[in-house]
């Protein structure tokens, strides 16, 4: 293995060529790439970020949707959803431990989840309103699976966290280290591979809605 | 293991592909479509151009300073628990996940579509080493029960029909039942799969950029099989070409703004997700071990070469939705992993460019493919390097080298070359019969076989140029 190693930096280094830059020197020309990251992601000047996101995530294209609610109408907006779509009280849930005091007694709610799992609950730590996109980090309050195995994906979100784009995002693991896995979800699961016709719920979930917390604070 | 390339026969297999009737309603179907797609994305996009430099520029940069990248990638990736392997060829990287998958008592291997994997034959080494391999990839899965290479690095089914495949999982999904509506179709490969994603023992996945400060391996997907694959099995390993490295998380977005838009016109594919690690102490799911084989095969011989630009790809294939010739042949003619004008750059370096020689030839330098390339590699110049080797190589045919050289011979005697165009035009406006289009011409019947010779009009250029036509 380290024998391959030195091979392939060592034909690396001789088709280059020449003196090694050292690499403060290449950080700094990695940083001057992007002097401007307004110059590379789409403006939204003049809409509000809210505004954006929600707009972005119901699109056509991404295929979410959402309401908006404060905190304590929680249960009663998932308990809704869950009948309107004929769908069973048990649902998998993860949950962070502040929204486990709301009152979750019209459901059967469990902590783990199956191979075909109709509804999960989960709580997204961020979104980006340039693309109407969900951050979920992994961490053990929040298994991953959770997020891509249901058939519905309930979807819960502070407005305060959005931010406006994904680099607001990565800000946050300049000091901390990235988690096992960060997913990035922008709507449904979806396929263009036969014949390049878009279907939803290929193999993740064929439905997410959105319920986004606007509680002051 | 290598693949075995075919593109010897490229002459033949396009001229059998222009009279498929499937693959022609295929690809009519599709390009279009995508064509269109990329067009409305950027469209809405300002920034294109900026961001388009941009990611050219990192790219440059990245191959400049690879070296540094793959030490300080591996440094990363090991710090956050990533066992990292290095394989100098083909051979030894598909020997490295074999092996891995027999220490983990693997039975059944769930794999994501990687381009990478194909090219180092990865599918047949786990065939051939006995393991239940599953592909997830809707596309190639439609490829695997068909048996099929794929025919487009995004959308690998892409020469398939929609009533082909409804076939195809009739008689593989044991319900037998001929779905004529396409999302029933998604929903039975659906089922099918959901079930092999919890019997894998191993997944394997390529990688669309390696995070070099901070050892994250991201990758994108729409269906999100990426996630079932590299989250449900006890061992997940990711096979990634070296050219794969970006400095950091920000240089990863701007190519990601571009990647999803070039090749779906996306804003941004539907899972986005960086890998860094195995599980951790607490997590309740993720993998046991997480391992990263960064792969050569060839990549370093690109670097050391003129074509070395190639290796800015980002395998977003928009230079295949736009390629005229790929439009009419598909995929498969192009007798390797890679297709369009990318394939016809990477084809020659990877398989032989004494096997490969027809394929920078098979290209009418028409520019689209470099107009639409977001990160801006001259493709129809590295074909014109490749036609010029070819020559130096003595790998044109002699038909074809004496034809030039009776052009070049009178090419450098202008009066000869003014009264030979002069009387040729004549001749070709007579032999059209004033149709406007010469369906036959003698000597150059394999060129009028598929297509017809405009006929000419008004003149030489010099005469027209001294009329006073400018």
């Amino acid at each position: 293995m380290s024998e391959h190693r030195a091979r392939i930096l060592g034909r690396v280094r001789q088709a280059l060529g020449g003196e090694r830059a050292s690499a403060d020197a290449i950080g700094r020309e990695a940083a001057a790439l992007i002097p401007d990251l307004a110059a590379v992601r789409p403006s939204f000047e003049g809409e509000a970020v809210l505004d954006r996101f929600l707009a972005k995530a119901t699109s056509e294209k991404v295929t979410a949707t959402a309401e908006r609610l404060v905190a304590r109408d929680l249960p009663t907006a998932v308990q809704r959803y869950v009948e309107s779509n004929q769908l069973a009280s048990e649902i998998a849930c993860a949950l962070p431990a502040e929204l486990m005091t709301l009152d979750w007694s019209a459901f059967t709610l469990k902590h783990v989840i199956d191979r075909n799992e109709p509804v999960a609950l989960t709580f997204a730590e961020a979104g980006i309103a340039e693309t109407g996109t969900l951050v979920f980090p992994s961490s053990p309050m929040v298994p991953t699976l959770f997020n891509f195995l249901p058939l519905h994906h309930l979807v819960v979100l502070r407005a305060r966290s959005i931010v406006p784009y994904m680099e607001d995002v990565w800000r946050r693991f300049d000091t901390a280290p990235l988690p096992r896995s960060l997913n990035l979800v922008t709507g449904t699961s979806g396929t263009a591979d036969i014949e390049g016709k878009n279907v939803r719920g290929a193999h993740g979930p064929r439905f997410m809605r959105i319920f986004l917390l606007e509680d002051a604070g | 293991m290598t693949v075995a390339y075919t593109s010897q026969h490229f002459k033949q297999e396009a001229k059998a592909a222009l009279v498929e009737p499937n693959l022609q309603r295929a690809l009519d179907r599709t390009t279009t479509l995508l064509q269109g797609r990329r067009a409305e994305a950027y469209r809405a996009y300002a920034e294109f151009e900026t961001t388009r430099d941009a990611g050219s520029a990192i790219k440059d940069h990245v191959l400049c300073h690879l070296d540094h990248y793959l030490e300080a990638f591996e440094r990363n990736a090991v710090a956050a628990g990533c066992q990292v392997h290095w394989a100098a060829t083909a051979e030894e990287a598909c020997r490295i996940v074999v092996d891995l998958c027999q220490q983990a008592n693997a039975k059944t291997v769930t794999r994501v579509k990687s381009m990478l994997g194909e090219e180092i034959g990865l599918p047949e080494a786990l065939d051939e080493a006995g393991f239940d391999r599953v592909e997830t990839d809707l596309a190639e899965h439609i490829n695997q029960l068909a048996g099929d290479r794929p025919s487009h690095i995004v959308i690998p089914a892409l020469h398939k029909t929609q009533e082909q495949v409804a076939e195809l999982f009739a008689q593989h999904h044991g319900h037998g039942r001929v779905i004529e509506e396409v999302g029933e179709l998604v929903q039975s490969a659906r089922l099918v799969l959901r079930e092999k994603y919890f019997a894998a023992d191993v997944g394997i996945s390529g990688a669309n950029f390696l995070v070099a400060d901070t050892g994250a391996v991201c990758t994108v997907t729409n269906e999100g099989n990426a996630e079932l694959t590299m989250q449900l099995p006890r061992v997940q390993i990711v096979t990634a070409g070296i050219e794969k490295l970006v400095p950091s998380l920000d240089h990863a977005g701007v190519l990601l703004r571009l990647l999803a838009r070039s090749a779906l016109g996306m804003e941004i594919t539907q899972y986005t997700t960086f890998l860094t690690g195995a599980r951790r102490p607490g997590d309740r799911d993720g993998p046991e071990a997480m391992h990263i084989v960064l792969v050569d095969a060839g990549r370093t011989d690109i670097l050391a070469d003129e074509i070395r630009s190639i290796l800015k790809c980002i395998r977003c294939a928009a230079c295949i939705n736009h390629c005229p010739v790929y439009s009419q042949i598909g995929g498969h003619a192009y007798g390797g992993i890679y297709q369009g004008p990318m394939g016809s750059v990477l084809t020659p370096a990877m398989a032989s460019l004494a096997q490969a020689k027809d394929l920078p030839h098979a290209c009418t330098l028409n520019g689209r493919c470099v107009e639409v390339c977001p990160v801006k590699i001259p493709l129809t110049d590295l074909m014109r390097t490749l036609r010029e080797r070819t020559w130096r190589e003595q790998l044109v045919d002699r038909p074809t080298r004496f034809g030039l050289g009776l052009w070049a011979a009178v090419a450098k005697r202008p009066a000869l070359y003014r009264f030979t165009t002069r009387w040729a035009i004549r001749a070709l406006k007579l032999w059209s019969r004033g149709r406007g289009a010469i369906r036959f011409l003698p000597f150059a019947g394999a060129f009028t076989a598929s297509r017809d010779l405009p006929a000419p009009e008004g003149g030489t250029f010099m005469d027209r140029y001294r009329r006073g036509e400018r």
